[in-house]
């Protein structure tokens, strides 16, 4: 299971590096944050799901090896904010990490949907959106589901089109790219970007 | 000789996530949790090969002839379950007297080998 994490990136950041992240509302609020930094096009896609707020959001930006520090480029930021509780309403607790949900453990229900969606799809098919999907299927409302997707799909960068503005910069997922189509296959190991550590000798 | 039929068991039950686990380009070898959790694997490992050859290993310096060990276990049975996984093993199966199963094949193999690293 714990591969598993390691493969999706799963983490949490602190109240600390929420605020950290470049917004100024934010301050005080705990957040899950859910990260994809999928080799295959070396940008970083980030689910949070907000406690406080109840809300959801999605961006993307380019990859790099210091995950706190600053993008080369404004990150793209989309934000649905449903004010739907999708988070534990009674965890008060300060600390680093809020991963829970009101069903139950965030990260747990993430895991469990990991592994769904391995077993199913296979290897191929296992996505940050497969597992974000397949989470929210078994345990949010269905508005959610529905808002996950445009804000997905808006924030991706694979969402090419012919216009000149990049498609990961609009709000409106075109008409190519919605949330049901799938991430294309990852790039051979040679277009890696992080070194194998000596851990891995 | 169960932690080989185990690590084949699992495989066949969780192909998914035995894959995952050799996909380096999906892993994050940076995160403590992963290093440890590979770590204790090794550690399993390199026990069962120190214990078949009646000798403690250390995990962090090994004899040239404690990792060609470590080494010939792993790749033993590593490659006999991709092999099975990918489905290259029917055709052996196909042609082995009925009743013939992946574990007497798996058992047979290692006895063999074994047996010649008893001999030599």
């Amino acid at each position: 299971m714990s591969l598993l994490a390691r493969a999706l990136c799963i983490r949490t950041v602190s109240r600390q590096a929420v605020r950290d992240n470049g917004s100024a509302r934010d301050n005080g609020v705990k957040a899950a944050v859910l990260c994809s930094t999928d080799p295959g096009d070396g940008w970083i896609e980030k689910i949070r799901l907000d406690r406080r707020r109840g809300s959801f959001s999605a961006s993307a930006e380019p990859y790099q090896s210091d995950p706190e520090g600053k993008s080369a480029e404004s990150p793209e930021r989309t934000e649905i904010d449903w004010r739907l509780d999708i988070t534990d309403p009674t965890s008060g607790r300060d600390g680093p990490v809020d991963n829970r949900r009101h069903h139950g453990a965030l990260r747990v229900a993430l895991l469990q949907a990991a592994e769904q969606v391995l077993q199913r799809d296979g290897l191929a098919g296992l996505t940050l959106r497969a597992v974000a999907r397949q989470a929210a299927y078994r345990t949010a409302p269905r508005p959610i589901i529905s808002a996950i997707s445009p804000a997905l799909s808006a924030s991706s960068p694979r969402s090419a089109s012919a216009s000149s503005t990049p498609s990961w910069r609009r709000r409106e997922p075109p008409a190519t790219c919605r949330w049901r189509s799938r991430w294309p296959a990852p790039k051979p190991m040679s277009d890696m970007r992080r070194p194998i550590p000596a851990c891995m000798a | 000789m169960a932690g080989a039929k185990a690590y084949v068991g699992y495989a066949q039950t969780h192909p998914g996530m035995y894959g995952l686990m050799f996909r380096t380009e999906r892993l994050d070898m940076s995160r403590p949790s992963l290093c440890h959790a590979a770590n204790a694997s090794f550690a399993g490992l390199a026990h069962a090969v120190g214990a078949s050859r009646h000798e403690q290993i250390s995990e962090t310096a090994l004899s040239l002839e404690q990792a060609a060990a470590i080494a010939r276990a792993w790749s033993l049975v590593h490659g006999f379950t991709m092999l099975l996984l990918d489905g290259r093993l029917a055709d052996i199966l196909r042609r082995l007297p009925n009743g013939t199963t992946v574990e007497s094949l798996l058992e047979a193999m290692l006895k063999a080998t074994l047996g010649r690293q008893a001999g030599s």
